[in-house]
């Protein structure tokens, strides 16, 4: 399993590194931020701070996970992995909750792997 | 004194539409911390947000503070809640195949703060709409074509009469959007 921080997963790294100017995440060409990555990051990491957990994309879910992204959203299409689905149509996006990631993959490694389905 | 419940569970798959963002953005944001109260000004009735409130006590976005005193249990939004409805409401702005749905994301929206979100998502729920109804009346014309049997024209008539739907429901969209962009315009006969 990869190294996986929630406070500064990838994506918030390279808004950071973006917003503060530093090139060792992002590249010269990399467009400038957007006021609405800059206010996100910004939220995350006052949540953060807080000690609030706010929920993850796919793509941290599948970095955390160690998984393919479609094999992420398969389970969670089956209730195997703890997930919420937020919005309808195509801007569907599956949410998943690191503390909940945990407790799954804990489950996993008390079940010797096989796919536990979450009560 | 208040005492606070939650129940928290793990869900295997739950859905957060339009009506899970518009109860956590009234509760949260607009006050409305009752049934009475979300009843009373939002039209909602108790039986038919009894299943979107299940999904958000079990996943601990909103809590029931107890008042023994009135014997009423108050609603009211989690740190957790309103950390997700501050960082994912715009979820909630998604492509609904009725209008109600529809104002409820704009609802959000607005209580969020956030108008030209709402102005720009009524705009393109509109132009969805006229597009869906322009196809429909398509269909509905080469339906209409066809030899007249009972059940062709049942065909016909149910085609039509979603175009008209559809095209009436893209009109008052777009009258929506229009009259919130006005409002949000600075008054320019008070400029100098």
């Amino acid at each position: 399993m990869s190294d996986f921080n929630h406070s500064n997963h990838l994506d918030d790294a390279r808004v950071a590194a973006r917003v503060v100017g530093t090139s060792s995440l992002t590249s010269s060409t990399e467009a400038m931020p957007t006021s609405g990555e800059i206010s996100r990051f910004l939220a995350r990491r006052e949540a953060d701070q807080d000690g609030l957990e706010l929920p993850l994309t796919l793509s941290d879910a599948a970095e955390y996970t160690d998984l393919a992204e479609g094999e992420v959203a398969s389970l969670a299409a089956i209730g195997a992995i703890p997930a919420l689905v937020a919005g309808e149509g195509s801007s569907k996006k599956w949410m998943f909750y690191l503390s909940e990631l945990k407790l799954w993959l804990d489950d996993e490694k008390e079940n010797g792997g096989a796919p536990c389905k979450v009560q | 004194m208040n005492t606070v419940k939650n129940e928290i569970g793990h869900p295997a798959e739950l859905s957060f539409g339009a009506m899970e963002y518009f109860l956590l953005a009234l509760i949260g944001k607009a006050s409305l911390t009752s049934l009475y109260a979300l009843q009373q000004r939002a039209g909602l009735q108790p039986g038919g947000i009894r299943p979107a409130l299940k999904r958000l006590y079990a996943r601990g976005f909103i809590a029931r503070a107890e008042s023994s005193a009135r014997q009423r249990r108050d609603l009211s939004l989690t740190a957790r809640g309103l950390a997700f409805l501050n960082d994912t409401w715009k979820q909630s702005l998604s492509e609904y195949p009725d209008n109600e749905s529809v104002f409820r994301a704009v609802c959000v929206a607005l209580l969020m703060g956030n108008a030209e979100y709402a102005t720009l998502y009524l705009e393109g729920m509109s132009v969805g709409r006229r597009n869906s109804a322009q196809e429909k009346s398509m269909e509905a014309e080469r339906l209409g074509k066809i030899q007249r049997d009972p059940l062709s024209t049942y065909a016909w008539t149910r085609v039509l009469s979603e175009a008209r739907r559809r095209g009436a429901e893209s009109e008052a969209l777009s009258t929506a959007s229009q009259s919130l962009k006005e409002q949000l315009q600075p008054d320019v006969g008070l400029q100098p």
